[in-house]
């Protein structure tokens, strides 16, 4: 898989579950398969298989990434994709704007000098 | 409240191992990426780090340096183990991990983890608050602009000294 894919993440991201379980990870870093099990189950009804299948997805998005502990595997939210696609791809709209209040605050506070 | 003892970040990047390796270690590449700002790094274990502000930094009031660390363990281009401490916040040093390898087709798989039990602050720094634009970026920006560095040789619009 190569990650300057951004159709994995806008895909990934395009889910309920699948972001809950981002959430989950985002307030909780190296959960197993079974604590998001847990927390999935308090929401929707869906299979362990399912959870499984979502994190697939995830992982393949380069949004979670897995850590061995022993024999368990724990899951941590890997923010990097986003912000790749925040510098990438929305940055390219945004920053003639940005710039041009960037110049915009510059002038105003050497005004003040 | 955010767990962020433990941060993972990965990035790949479409360059090879060694040149990651140099932009993470030398101050050929680290003025182009990230807060920018020279690297002093005494690669054996037990070795110095320093990692040296920038202009924009001093004007905003900061000494000489911004991070200070110890070289744990140094294995180029694989592995590199940093004790490392932010200046700007008295707070125990932090354990900073990049694994680096690349792959068959060439890219390379930058993984950085960062342990700070004893260091809130500090992680609440480096895990970035999106507001790259006012030094907010953390590892996720850093990284995102050294992968733009290395790919298209540039610095990132908003990163680099």
């Amino acid at each position: 898989m190569c990650v300057t894919d951004h159709d994995l993440v806008f895909k990934a991201l395009a889910d309920g579950t699948r972001r809950l379980m981002l959430d989950a990870l985002h307030e909780q870093g190296g959960q197993s398969l079974g604590a998001l099990e847990e927390i999935v189950a308090g929401h929707t009804d869906m299979s362990r298989f399912g959870v499984s299948k979502h994190l697939k997805v995830l992982e393949a998005a380069d949004l979670v990434i897995v850590r061995k502990q022993g024999r368990q595997k724990l899951h941590y939210l890997n923010p990097v994709p986003i912000r790749v696609l925040y510098d990438r791809w929305i940055d390219k709209y945004t920053e003639p704007q940005v710039r041009a209040l960037t110049v915009l605050k510059q002038k105003a506070e050497n005004h003040h000098e | 409240m955010n767990d962020l003892t433990t941060q993972v970040h990965g990035i790949y990047i479409d360059a090879p191992a060694e040149k990651v390796w140099a932009a993470l270690t030398s101050s050929e590449y680290s003025n182009r990426y990230g807060y920018g700002g020279d690297i002093e790094m005494d690669l054996v274990p037990g070795g110095a780090f320093r990692h040296l502000t920038t202009d924009v930094m001093k004007k905003m009031g900061m000494g000489d340096v911004a991070v200070t660390g110890t070289v744990v363990e140094a294995d180029p281009p694989n592995k590199l183990v940093l004790d490392w401490s932010a200046v700007w916040h008295d707070e125990p040093p932090s354990r900073l991990t990049y694994e680096i390898v690349e792959g068959p087709s060439g890219l390379t798989r930058v993984t950085l983890t960062h342990e700070l039990p004893q260091s809130p602050q500090t992680a609440k720094d480096v895990a970035g608050n999106g507001d790259a634009e006012n030094g907010g970026g953390g590892w996720p920006w850093d990284l995102s602009s050294l992968k733009t560095l290395l790919e298209t040789g540039k610095p990132m619009t908003t990163a680099g000294a």
